[in-house]
């Protein structure tokens, strides 16, 4: 299994860890990544503010050179990009004013873009292209008595709901079931962590954080696990402020990669535990600390 | 509170002339000064000195009046107030046609996280905007505070792409000028924007700190507890992550022209 | 049939008409008249003021007599209009009606012309090819098909009980089906009604065991019908009587059986409590169940899947043997002459709408469960309670689930609202809980209906207008704690709040039944893009649908409360008796017909016919059309490779000679 690799701004910067973690693991499971060439920023929320067409065409040259890689599917790990990619296939799709920019200012660098190529999240491809069965097999060391709290975010399954419910989400949960996992009952699981308002109103957007972490300790979770890089630093580096301001709430938050990573067995410095603001606690029976 | 307590004016108004204090028309113009609580609060010297009198008398009584803080404001809107052809231009926008059949059910901000921080609803904003109010869209904080979580889009019974409108406000409240210039939200958008039409990516550090430079330095310094996590986890990157192609890149958006023909975003 | 001809000659008498100034305004009619004077066959050439009118008509028949004229042609306003009109006036005259053609020059030209030229010229050649035609028309009987005075109505909710006894009364015989056991249908679970806060019960059960009184109702429940062929007035229906094994003659409903059975207690969820409560096998719907027999499930039952089982039911019956597993499935054929289908509705699945919880959190449940925990003969017997057994201090009750949302059914079930309100009555009376309505907009348009949410109001129901965004298990501030919190913004307030409640009511919608696509297919219906059967025409025809002889009524034409069923039910009836009591209808003779010598047998006609007329005779190997059920679309002609299909008033010939006399004056 061969996909065009998307990487992000995010995963290259404050959200490595997310790529530390997904690269072993996928090689693990024989699924060959290749990052596409010269990728650009995908604009996430902030080019969508300044200018829809500019926006359009910015995602689009991602698209076009996808394209040009082959005729492999593209996965983009980061859910703000995931969700800017596919936003854009539609709106070019719908919008035949949007296409004309698009075509136009592909042309003027060589590209064209057909629409042919699917944008997937990791999620997607790992429960319904790997299967979980190849995933079990792969699992030397079940993480058996952890109890995780899945986390999707919002851009992952919503707007479009692709490869999963809007509301209530499964993938995460049976994939963490998958590797042994205890999956805690966590209704709060698409729920907005603050997004970029934790930076620019923290007095907003920190409070959705705290929301989260005060649920999933209250639901006797061990673990948060993620799916995207802006979420994984709001509720892993933010928790001292929040801690000052509204009360206690402390608990880990990982990509639910390196879980994966961690039930087949690869070592957390691999995986870039070490990044966490808030160390995962040790897994339960194992004597090595994170 | 930053109020001076400078006595009981009016009361001498009559008397030394000498004193500062004694000088009638200084004393009127005195008692007319504001004062600044916070930015929604504002009092006259006259109404502190109500409070003031009210606390010496009142003491905590229940049964005594209380000095409530009410500002007398006259809110009519006109037909003037409405710019025309505003909700028309909204609804140009690819996606945002469907605002024409908004019930006004709630559902939006009834599922909006942001919505009990916002001066008007989502729901408030669609109503808005269909009735032409451009100026009272505009300067209201809610496009600023919207975290593009796309549930009220979802949960739309008539399926109004809310989430574009957002954007679609956000943009013309840009291009107009239509943002206090240090609010952290807008200056971070036109900060990323012009990161990557440069460079082509993001780097996330460079991005935070010019964006702290240009808005609150007291924020910036405040967050070095963050700061130094970031480097201590080795997440700290400050080299400017670029393309390869950045020519190519730039080119591409130079060509692309919002289909409206409004002057471009004065960035 | 009065041809009058003079050797064999064609004599054709012309008008037009000036409508007032409708037509002459822009036509000018005297010129025309005097054109088509001048055409061969014209005998009579006259511009009147206005033809439908009494002189006007006796105008024709005068000269019909006077210059034995065989072909009239008018030209004045829409066939739609007086084509009735003229050609009654044709027949008066002594003519064959059918020798008859009319012009619209007033929709056609007068009414979307703007230049007195043009409009003169147009009306020129229409009236010109009109001639043409006219020569060519033949002498036409209409065709009177008899209506068989038996009436089948098909479902036993209130609608169908309602056309059962309106029909049974008026002297006809009515067969009732009703798939059930027993009839009654959603009323029989309701526990009052609006606005009068009558028992549903009381007021149905009187006309139930009326139904089963009647000498002329035939009331088969536990029946569906399977096969429908035939025409209006001629319809060969197949019931199938699906085995009780239980003889519904000898059974006297003691219920001594249900007590014997083998199974302690109920296992199996129970349809009329939806699901709240648990039957046995052997079962009775409910206690006024009519007819009051008892019923065995094939699916549950031992004895009927294995075999094996002790058969204590029938011990208890011992001396009325009324139980019996010989009981085989039946097939009856009835020959009715007009169908009346009230299949009714069901409900919208609320798991649909995770965000409210439905099948995730006990204390959710849907206004059909609430009205059954309400009623006395309930399964909790009329206590309202949580699934604990606790009683609610709060309740919230959410609006449009399922309805106005294009995510799900884009219309509004019209009696959410009002049956909200009535059970938030019912809830402040049974539990003096705290009850807040949560609704977009409250739809309380029948008689009594806006009282009655003024007594809501005046009885301290709390009215919050927001549509809930979620109802949540996770709590934010302490009096949340072990609660449902529903998030809702109050619109007319202006803020979001959380408000925590014990129970929560969704009123689902009203959706069409899971089978109505295969059910209007049997009785040959159409349906809207909804899904509801569609009628005739939505403001003069709610009761008709476009197959002749089938009418339909209740819920199944779209949501409605109790009253508008019945009188749509009274409609359906009396438009079945109409016919019955006319004894015949009368076809238009614009009927495709087969010229059998040209036929080759290829059946290329037959699947194209959108009303099935046409048929294969095996023996002659030819298609044959039933007249009956023609409605002269021309699709057969058109398609009919050997020109074998010819249809009455639309010849060939007719045809062409009508575009020759049009091209005439170009």
């Amino acid at each position: 299994m061969k996909y065009s690799y998307f990487p992000g701004c995010s995963l290259k910067g404050l959200g490595r860890a997310y790529e530390e973690s997904l690269l072993p693991v996928m090689q693990h499971l024989g699924v060959e990544l290749v990052e596409l060439d010269d990728w650009n920023c995908c604009g996430a929320t902030a080019y969508m503010s300044v200018d829809e067409t500019k926006a359009a065409v910015l995602a689009a040259r991602n698209l076009a050179i996808a394209e040009k890689a082959g005729p492999h599917d593209l996965m983009a790990p980061c859910s703000a990009c995931y969700l800017v990619l596919n936003k854009t296939k539609h709106n070019i799709a719908d919008f035949p004013e949007i296409n004309a920019a698009v075509q136009r200012a592909l042309g003027n660098a060589n590209l064209t873009y057909s629409g042919n190529v699917p944008v997937r999240h990791p999620l997607d491809v790992l429960v319904h292209d790997v299967g979980l069965d190849a995933i079990k097999e792969k699992v030397v060391r079940p993480l058996k008595g952890l109890k995780v709290a899945p986390y999707y975010g919002c851009q992952t399954v919503r707007p479009y709901a692709t490869f999963d419910d809007a509301w209530n989400p499964t993938t995460m949960d049976r994939l963490l079931a998958t590797v042994g996992a205890e999956v805690v009952h966590f209704p709060l699981k698409t729920k907005c962590c603050g997004g970029s308002l934790t930076g620019t109103v923290p007095e907003a957007g920190l409070r959705l954080t705290y929301i989260l972490l005060k649920e999933a300790v209250r639901r006797g979770a061990d673990v948060i696990a993620t799916a995207c890089p802006l979420c994984q630093f709001n509720l892993d580096a933010y928790q001292d402020q929040i801690n000052r301001r509204w009360g206690p709430a402390r608990i880990a938050t990982v990509y639910f990669t390196q879980l994966m990573g961690l039930a087949f067995g690869l070592s957390p410095k691999q995986l870039g535990l070490k990044r966490n603001f808030v160390p995962m606690k040790p897994l339960p029976a194992e004597p090595a600390t994170v | 509170m930053q109020a001076k307590k400078q006595g009981l004016c009016g009361r001498r108004a009559a008397s030394n002339s000498a004193f500062p204090w004694g000088d009638a028309q200084k004393m009127a113009g005195l008692c007319q000064r504001k004062v600044r609580l916070s930015a929604a609060h504002q009092l006259s010297l006259k109404e502190l000195r109500g409070i003031i009198i009210a606390w010496f008398r009142g003491g905590g009584h229940s049964q005594r009046p209380r000095h409530i803080m009410m500002r007398i404001e006259r809110r009519i809107k006109y037909e003037g107030d409405r710019v025309r052809g505003f909700a028309k231009e909204i609804m140009s926008v690819s996606g945002c046609e469907q605002l024409q059949s908004c019930i006004q059910c709630g559902t939006c901000s009834g599922t909006c996280p942001l919505s009990i921080y916002m001066d008007f609803s989502p729901r408030q904003v669609v109503a808005l905007v269909r009735a032409d109010f451009k100026n009272e869209v505009l300067r209201s904080h809610t496009v600023w505070l919207c975290a593009s979580c796309y549930a009220c889009t979802v949960e739309c019974p008539r399926q109004i792409r809310i989430t574009d409108i957002m954007y679609a406000l956000k943009q013309r409240a840009i291009q107009e000028g239509i943002y206090p210039k240090r609010f952290p939200i807008a200056v971070l958008a036109k900060e990323f924007y012009e990161m990557v039409r440069r460079q082509g990516r993001i780097t996330e550090m460079l991005l935070v700190m010019r964006l702290f430079l240009k808005t609150n330095w007291g924020a910036a310094l405040g967050s070095w507890r963050l700061g130094l996590g970031v480097i201590r986890t080795g997440r700290f990157g400050i080299r400017p992550e670029h393309i390869e192609r950045r020519a190519e890149l730039a080119a591409m958006l130079a060509t692309a022209n919002s289909g409206d023909g409004k002057p471009k975003e004065r960035v | 049939m009065n041809t009058n001809h003079r050797n064999g000659e064609v004599r054709i008498g012309f008008y037009i008409c000036h409508c007032g100034h409708n037509i002459a305004g822009m036509v000018d009619c005297p010129a025309v008249a005097h054109y088509i004077a001048k055409l061969p066959g014209v005998v009579v050439s006259r511009d009147y003021k206005y033809m439908c009118s009494d002189p006007g008509q006796e105008l024709i028949q005068q000269d019909i007599r006077e210059h034995q004229l065989n072909r009239v042609v008018v030209a004045s306003c829409s066939p739609l209009l007086h084509e009735h009109t003229f050609r009654n006036a044709v027949a008066a005259g002594g003519l064959n009606p059918f020798y008859f053609q009319m012009v619209n020059i007033r929709e056609h030209d007068s009414w979307v012309c703007t230049d007195r030229g043009e409009a003169t010229a147009k009306a020129k050649s229409l009236s010109h090819a009109a001639v043409c035609r006219v020569r060519f028309h033949r002498a036409l009987e209409t065709t009177r098909v008899p209506i068989h005075p038996d009436v089948l109505v098909v479902g036993g909710g209130i609608a169908g009980i309602h056309a059962a006894l309106t029909l049974g009364n008026a002297g006809k015989k009515v067969y009732l089906v009703e798939r059930d056991p027993s009839i009654g249908g959603h009323m029989a679970q309701f526990d009052k009604t609006f606005p009068t806060l009558d028992c549903a019960a009381c007021i149905l059960t009187p006309k139930m065991s009326a139904v089963r009184a009647h000498e002329n109702i035939t009331l088969w429940s536990y029946s569906e019908v399977v096969k429908v062929s035939g025409y209006v007035g001629n319809y060969t229906v197949t019931v199938k009587r699906k085995p009780r094994y239980v003889n519904e003659e000898l059974c006297v409903g003691c219920l001594e059986c249900i007590q014997a059975c083998i199974y302690k207690e109920g296992k199996f969820p129970d349809e009329f409590n939806v699901g709240l409560s648990k039957r046995k096998p052997i079962y009775i719907p409910f206690p006024q169940a009519v007819p009051p027999v008892v019923v065995i499930d094939p699916e549950r039952c031992l004895q009927v899947r294995t075999g094996k089982c002790k058969k204590t039911c029938l011990e208890a019956c011992a001396d009325r043997k009324a139980i019996d597993f010989t009981q085989k499935e039946e097939l009856v054929e009835i020959k009715v002459g007009n169908i009346i289908v009230a299949t009714g509705f069901k409900l919208f699945d609320a798991k649909r709408i995770p965000q409210y919880g439905y099948g995730l959190y006990p204390n959710v449940v849907t206004a059909i469960e609430l009205e059954r925990l309400v009623n006395s003969s309930g399964p909790t017997a009329g206590e309202i309670v949580l699934r604990d057994g606790r009683p609610p201090k709060s309740v919230g009750m959410i609006l449009c689930v399922g309805s106005r949302d294009m995510k799900t059914n884009r219309w509004c079930s019209r009696t959410c609202c009002m049956h909200s309100m009535k059970l938030a009555q019912l809830v402040r009376e049974h539990t003096d809980a705290d009850v807040t309505v949560f609704y977009m907009d409250i739809r309380a348009p029948g008689k009594g209906c806006e009282e009655f949410y003024d007594k809501s109001l005046k009885e301290g129901i709390q009215f919050v207008r927001g549509r809930v965004a979620e109802v949540t298990d996770w709590a934010l501030a302490p009096e949340e704690e072990g609660k449902l919190v529903i998030r809702v913004e109050d619109t007319l307030a202006g803020f979001v709040r959380r408000i925590p409640v014990d129970m929560i009511v969704l009123a689902t919608g009203m959706e069409p039944q899971a089978d109505a696509q295969e059910v209007r297919r049997l009785f040959n219906m159409s349906c809207g893009t909804e899904g509801w059967f569609l009628e005739k025409h939505p403001k003069l025809a709610p009761v008709s649908t476009f197959t002749d002889g089938v009418f339909i009524a209740g819920c199944c034409q779209g949501p409605k409360d109790i009253p508008d069923s019945i009188a749509q039910s009274g409609a359906a009836a009396a438009e079945a008796m109409a016919l019955i009591d006319k004894g015949y209808i009368e076809q238009e003779p614009n009927t495709a017909y087969i010229v059998e010598a040209d036929c080759s047998g290829c059946k290329s006609c037959i699947p194209l016919c959108p009303y099935t007329a046409i048929s294969f005779d095996d023996a002659k190997q030819k298609a044959q059309i039933n007249e009956a059920l023609c409605k002269g679309c021309g699709t057969c002609v058109a398609a009919c490779p050997s020109a074998s299909i010819r249809q009455n008033l639309f010849e060939d010939e007719e045809i062409f000679s009508e575009i020759e006399g049009v091209l005439a004056y170009v």
